[in-house]
């Protein structure tokens, strides 16, 4: 493919004000009046409300407004309505350590902070259930009266006939795995700005992934319109999922501000970052994989529970996208899924990059390894005679269209030395592998996926594009403005890119999964192409020609066979100032269903398109203290077309880095009653500059997508196979296989005394 | 963050004088690496912060005549850990203050400032500590000294009193024939060490056998912690692998390591023994190579 701005390593547009801080955050607005708004929040895992005294708040000098759940509407609160259960301020019973109980507003941080002080609030300890084992047995403390058991939701899914698939195997491996709550750990916190205003109407300054959708639900837990809605995001400083559904304190600010006249802001602490900002959901996952003794994997049966937190959120979605993801890998032709979710008195869970594919990855990557062993078979031959290929179905419903999984394994096992090393590399080194599939371009999980963009070019040939991708730090803005560019003809530079304001962008479901290159990139693709045809025509016109002989690249346009290149400035020029006719373009791209979508039958059918990726590790050991120490990691992901490479290869490396995370550091930690004890760096360790090995990213192109120039969503996949590839590099290394991440010292050295007991 | 008052003193008397003042609540800032971390997390609020930027004569590293090397308290452990006179005279010192945090944290923090702030895991403490350092403090007028193994009295105690300062740490010259080394292990780059392990090992002419011996272990106590009775199974002895071992099952049995979010008692008490036989296995093998590394 021939290109001039797209499939180049160009720098972002956003890079200089990022870099020299130019760049504003909500943090860095300001605004005549504006209020601190601060949120009282529970410090108790489980209790009853019984008072909640507010005069000495109120009385304090400086305070403009104090509620509580009398002050604020009613309603109750999901991302699916249908499982409304959370009110905007606690009425009676808190559920975590830090749901919201009271918020005030005040003049400044040291008032608001010590009128939080003033508020007494009466508890009565409940019983504290933090483990799902506990919050299933019969007759546990509920959680949310009325309901039935702490067992929240559930769904099963069957293709194939597993079980005489398990009689026909002539190998099986079972196991358990478990996760655990991570935080997403965005550097910049979620915060926002709410101004009501006089004639009703809201607005809120925030760094919302999904802010179309984020209105709507403000709208909706405040009993408003939703038109009277409206969210501006500034730039955002990180998402990774934890941005995309309400975060209360919007409401909150909302009502101070109806109170108080004046715009209020909320940030969270870094603290409440950690304890209230949502997890990843940690699952539990019991496996069951079944062979052929010729290495055809015939059947996969997997029950996973999922810990729901203290409230619903994005927990069906996720855990949907996980049986999705299950039953597409490696196209098994027998499926049993059954996924749960179970309410704890812990942080809710929300989506989180990846979207419960990293911890279902871990489980299936680790027990092909594991089978493979078994079968006396080297992993990458296992893996190798399962493939996905192109242009297949699986079971599930799945539509592989472009599929690179063989390149990318090949290349990765290449690259980390798998010949050299595998089962022999030095004493206490271990190479490790995993696959992984992924949505390449979101989910029709509202039952579309549409996009649309505008855009409008000025009077002198520069170029506004108005969109609804999100940039959140992973370049959307480029790579949407490198589409635009190449199709019309344009520079790079000439693009603006306009997508902070909801009154402005077309109606949108957000940035995650994956979503914005395919989805957004290909309704910008379809405005550009409008906007250059009324070039085209326009240019035609002026340079006495057929539209079909005009050309335009880098801002000249001129006719085919022609030496007389002309400004593109030239042409709007003249189309504005002679004829009044101004150039724009609209583009949409709706992404309906397909044919045969049922949910029970063909779930997986949601998915636009497929991305496959591997990862190899290598790590050394040591047997003493536990310490692993990653010293390569090889990525070989999917791309379809590579729009931006240096941008790709950017996430690749973040997602690496979190990967690692997820493997071997992160985990939220509670006491016995429920705290997050590690709710600041200090203690909540991420990989850091000195903790990321060499990584090598490879971008690899595959044809047969919809994508804008065939291009797949690169987002999320890049931390999905890091965890399973670094449990089997310690396998390889030290023998030793372990079930739960993260694989922190102590667990390997636990680990290893009992290899060593169970070998004497 | 609560407001503050902030001074910044261009003389020690004047410095002292604020943080002698019944009247407030003072602290004295110098890279503000711990200080300003724990005024925006961890609930300090202090009335008055006194900088210790502008009072001269407490950065700098100084070449003693007897052998030995003078810190100033204010001097950066980044100047520390390049400090030619350091890496010759006192190369462990240099090599724990390489430990601490990033390059960009140790541009601004302070040798004063790690062990003031007294963290049972400062990395600074254990390898000082073992070289028989001393603390020179001042409360404006005059001097005091205390070594360095009694400076620490809590977690985030120390003997200053209110007032005084930590004007310099004074590394005596190092004895002939010793070896000294730091290991620190931690969870990830930039963390606090899980446990941190100094050494000072004199040996007798041409053999492993200990003349005198420092061992000093950090965060498995309220305080960095000198392992005496593992010294004193090793006095005297030749360091061999039996030694090694008995004196590193010692240090296990002396350290009263606590469980925290960074490891579980039992865990340090592993790496204890790991880290304790390692140091002394590096000091064996250096002292059977005739002093060298
Ligand atoms: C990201 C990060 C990573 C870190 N990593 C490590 C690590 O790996 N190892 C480690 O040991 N530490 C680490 N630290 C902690 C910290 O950087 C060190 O303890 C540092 O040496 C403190 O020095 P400072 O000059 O910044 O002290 P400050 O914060 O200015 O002061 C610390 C304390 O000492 C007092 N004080 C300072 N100077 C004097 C003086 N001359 N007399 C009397 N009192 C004084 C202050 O009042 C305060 O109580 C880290 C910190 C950060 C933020």
């Amino acid at each position: 493919m021939k290109t001039c701005i797209v499939r180049k390593g160009l720098p972002r547009i956003d890079a200089i004000p990022k870099v020299s801080g130019e760049a504003q955050y909500t943090v860095d607005l300001k605004m005549p009046g504006l209020l601190v708004g601060k949120i009282l929040r529970s410090p108790h895992a489980h209790a009853r409300i019984k008072s909640i005294d507010t005069s000495a708040a109120k009385a304090l000098d400086g305070v403009l407004a104090v509620i509580t759940a009398e002050d604020v509407p009613e309603n109750l609160f999901a991302f699916y309505q249908w499982q409304a259960d959370k009110h905007i301020l606690c009425t009676d019973r808190v559920r975590y350590v830090g749901d919201e109980v009271a918020a005030v507003a005040a003049m400044d941080d040291d008032t608001a902070e010590a009128a939080l002080d003033l508020i007494k609030v009466e508890y009565e300890a409940l019983p504290v259930i933090l483990d799902i084992d506990e919050a299933m047995k019969p007759g546990a403390q509920l959680i949310h009266e009325g309901k039935e058991s702490n067992s929240t939701w559930s769904v099963d899914r069957l293709f194939g006939d597993p079980d005489k698939a398990l009689a026909e195997c002539d190998y099986v491996v079972e196991g358990t795995y478990v996760t655990h709550q991570l935080a997403h750990c965005c550097l910049e916190v979620s915060n926002c700005i709410a101004k009501w205003d006089k004639r009703d109407k809201l607005t809120i300054w925030t760094n919302a992934q999904a802010p179309h959708t984020q209105r709507q639900e403000v709208a909706r837990v405040l009993g408003i319109p939703r038109r009277n809605v409206r969210i501006i995001n500034s730039t955002m400083g990180g998402g990774f999922g934890s941005k995309l559904v309400m975060d209360m304190k919007l409401p909150i600010a909302s009502v101070l501000s109806r109170l108080t006249g004046r715009p209020v802001r909320i940030v969270n602490t870094r603290s409440e970052e950690f304890t209230t900002a949502k997890t990843r959901y940690p699952y539990t996952l019991h496996l069951k994989t079944g062979a052929t003794k010729d290495g055809k994997i015939l059947v996969r049966d997997l029950t996973l529970i999922g810990d729901n937190g203290a409230y619903h959120d994005k927990g069906p979605a996720t855990i949907n996208f996980s049986s999705m993801m299950f039953g597409t890998l490696y196209n098994v032709p027998n499926i049993r899924f059954h996924g749960e979710l179970v309410y704890t008195n812990k942080a809710m869970g929300t989506a989180f990059r990846g979207f419960g594919n990293p911890q279902v990855t871990f489980a299936t990557e680790s027990q092909i390894d594991e089978l493979a062993e078994k079968m006396g078979m080297d992993p990458l031959e296992l893996r190798r005679r399962n493939v996905n290929h192109p242009d297949e179905t699986a079971a599930c419903g799945a539509e592989v269209c472009g599929c690179a999984m063989s390149e990318c394994m090949e290349l990765a096992a290449k690259e980390i030395g798998w010949e050299e090393k595998r089962g022999k590399g030095a004493p206490l080194r271990g190479v490790g592998l995993a696959n992984m599939v992924h949505t390449g371009g979101g989910g029709r999980f509202y039952g579309f996926n549409s996009a649309e963009a505008i855009i409008k070019l000025s009077d002198e040939g520069t170029v506004t594009l108005i969109t609804s991708a999100l940039d959140m730090g992973q370049g959307a803005h480029t790579a949407m403005a490198q589409i635009a560019a190449e199709e019309l003809g344009v520079r790079l530079e000439d693009i603006n890119v306009l997508s902070h304001d909801t009154e402005l962008t077309p109606y949108d479901l957000g940035s995650w999964g994956s979503r914005a290159t395919f989805m957004n990139g290909n309704a910008v693709l379809a405005a550009a192409e409008d906007a250059r045809q009324s070039l085209v025509e326009a240019a035609a016109e002026m340079l006495e020609a057929d539209p079909a002989d005009i050309l335009v690249e880098e801002s000249k346009v001129w006719v085919k066979g022609s030496h007389e290149k002309h400004d593109l400035s030239e042409v709007v020029d003249h189309t504005v100032n002679e004829h009044g006719e101004p150039i724009s373009g609209i583009g949409r791209f709706v992404d309906h269903l397909p044919e045969g979508y049922t949910i029970p039958t063909a779930f997986a059918k949601n998915i636009p398109c497929f991305s496959f990726g591997t990862q190899a590790v290598e790590v050394e050991v040591d047997p003493e203290t536990g310490q692993v120490n990653v010293l390569r990691v090889v990525a070989a992901h999917e791309t379809g077309t590579t729009i931006n490479q240096t941008m790709a290869e950017g996430q690749l490396e973040g997602s690496m880095a979190q990967g690692i995370g997820f493997a071997l550091m992160e985990r939220l930690v509670h006491d016995d009653e429920g705290r997050i004890v590690n709710d600041r760096f200090l203690d909540y360790k991420i990989p850091n500059i000195g903790d990321v090995p060499e990584m090598k990213a490879y971008c690899v192109e595959s044809v047969g997508t919809r994508g804008p120039f065939g291009a797949k969503g690169i987002g999320e996949p890049g931390l999905v196979p890091t965890a399973p590839a670094i449990a089997n590099a310690i396998y390889d290394a030290i023998g030793v296989r372990l079930h739960e991440v993260p694989m922190t010292r102590e667990q390997i050295i636990k680990a290893l005394k009992e290899k060593r007991a169970s070998e004497t | 963050m609560k407001a503050f008052d902030y001074v910044r003193p261009s003389t020690l008397e004047e410095a002292c004088a604020v943080l002698a003042d019944p009247a407030g609540s003072a602290k004295a800032l110098a890279g503000g690496t711990d200080v300003l971390v724990q005024m925006r997390a961890a609930g300090l609020r202090p009335s008055v912060v006194v900088s210790l930027k502008d009072v001269p004569g407490l950065n700098f590293i100084h070449a003693d005549d007897d052998g030995g090397v003078t810190i100033g308290a204010v001097t950066p452990l980044g100047a520390v850990e390049h400090s030619a006179v350091i890496k010759e005279r006192c190369p462990a010192v240099a090599q724990a203050a390489a430990w601490v945090g990033s390059v960009q944290v140790r541009n601004r923090a302070t040798i004063g400032g790690n062990l003031c702030n007294a963290a049972p895991s400062a990395d600074t403490a254990p390898i000082l500590i073992a070289l028989g350092a001393e603390a020179v403090i001042t409360d404006g007028r005059e001097e005091r000294v205390v070594l360095l193994e009694e400076f620490f009295t809590g977690p985030g105690q120390t003997v200053l009193g209110r007032g005084e300062l930590l004007r310099a740490v004074r590394v005596p010259p190092a004895p002939a024939r010793s070896f000294a080394t730091y290991l620190k292990t931690f969870r990830s780059a930039m963390d606090c060490c899980t446990v941190g392990v100094g050494l000072c090992a004199t040996f007798e002419e041409g053999s492993a056998a200990i003349k005198d011996v420092r061992l000093a272990l950090g965060a498995v106590a309220p305080t960095p912690m000198r392992a005496r009775a593992t010294e004193a199974l090793l006095a005297g002895r030749e360091l061999d692998e039996t030694t090694i071992a008995a004196a590193s099952a010692k240090a296990v049995e002396e350290a009263q390591p606590i469980d925290d979010i960074r490891a579980s008692a039992a865990y340090r008490e592993v790496l204890v023994e790991v880290m304790s036989r390692r140091v002394l296995t590096a000091a064996c093998a250096w002292a059977q190579n005739g002093g060298r590394g």
